[in-house]
């Protein structure tokens, strides 16, 4: 534990067009909020930019109009929430939206599970979240 | 973004050098010029993801249905990668066992 692990996370958000387009931003935009997290090694930090790609696959094929990355890093974990907007032409995201509903999905079932920590899904926000822990045997 | 696509002989095997990242939105790129080998009657790929930055489950949809596409005319698609961060997108989803993937393309071409 060190004097930072209690400082207020760091926040960042981008809104994008729901298009395949702007997933490689969005990737860019998590690897920029990772640079200051040294035990954000590089190659969990290149399964988190697969995961949010998986996840805005699955935000794309529920018809998302725009997709509003959030990203909370601190020293101890990297939370990126991906959350589906545009309202009314939006459909919500199904049950099983991570789990390959659709053809494009096939295998991100098992890729987004085991490249990060935790995934928690939310219907009623349409939002994906995707945590990367500092030390995952560590509860919380 | 870039997505490089480069389509070279060796003994009579199309080697197609993929460059960049291979996303949901440069993963239709590949996908048509595997087709274009198909439709030219090159039925012997190799890909040679070397050179490959990122890769994910559309470029993975994409190469299996370019395998099965060259089998169904009794040809194969073969896949060079020696990057780890790639590889372990065949492992986590079982690929390793559908395709033969080698270390370099002379190993592949001979493997013929």
């Amino acid at each position: 534990m060190t004097e930072n692990d209690n400082a207020v996370p760091e926040f960042a958000r981008l809104e994008v067009p729901a298009r395949a387009e702007f997933v490689s931003v969005l990737r860019l935009v998590v690897g920029a909020a990772a640079a200051n997290y040294e035990w954000l090694r590089t190659e969990r930090l290149d399964d988190l930019k697969l995961a949010i790609s998986e996840a805005c696959i699955a935000l794309m094929a529920a018809d998302a109009v725009t997709i509003q990355l959030t990203t909370y890093a601190s020293q101890a974990q990297l939370d990126v929430e991906l959350s589906a907007g545009g309202a009314s032409a939006a459909r919500s995201l199904p049950d099983n939206a991570l789990e390959g509903s659709t053809k494009a999905f096939e295998f991100g079932t098992p890729l987004v599970s085991m490249l990060v920590d935790q995934v928690t899904v939310s219907r009623e926000s349409d939002t994906v979240k995707l945590t990367v822990l500092r030390d995952p045997e560590i509860v919380h | 973004m870039d997505l490089g696509l480069d389509v070279t002989d060796s003994n009579g095997v199309s080697v197609l050098t993929v460059r960049g990242e291979v996303d949901v939105y440069t993963a239709p790129r590949l996908r048509e010029r595997l087709v274009e080998l198909a439709g030219e009657g090159k039925y012997r790929v190799i890909v040679d993801l070397e050179q490959v930055d990122f890769l994910d489950s559309t470029g993975l949809g994409v190469l299996v249905g370019g395998l099965k596409r060259l089998r169904t005319h009794d040809g194969d698609l073969q896949l060079v990668c020696t990057q780890h961060r790639i590889l372990k997108v065949f492992e986590i989803t079982g690929l390793t066992k559908v395709f033969s993937i080698f270390d370099s393309v002379e190993s592949a071409t001979s493997a013929e």
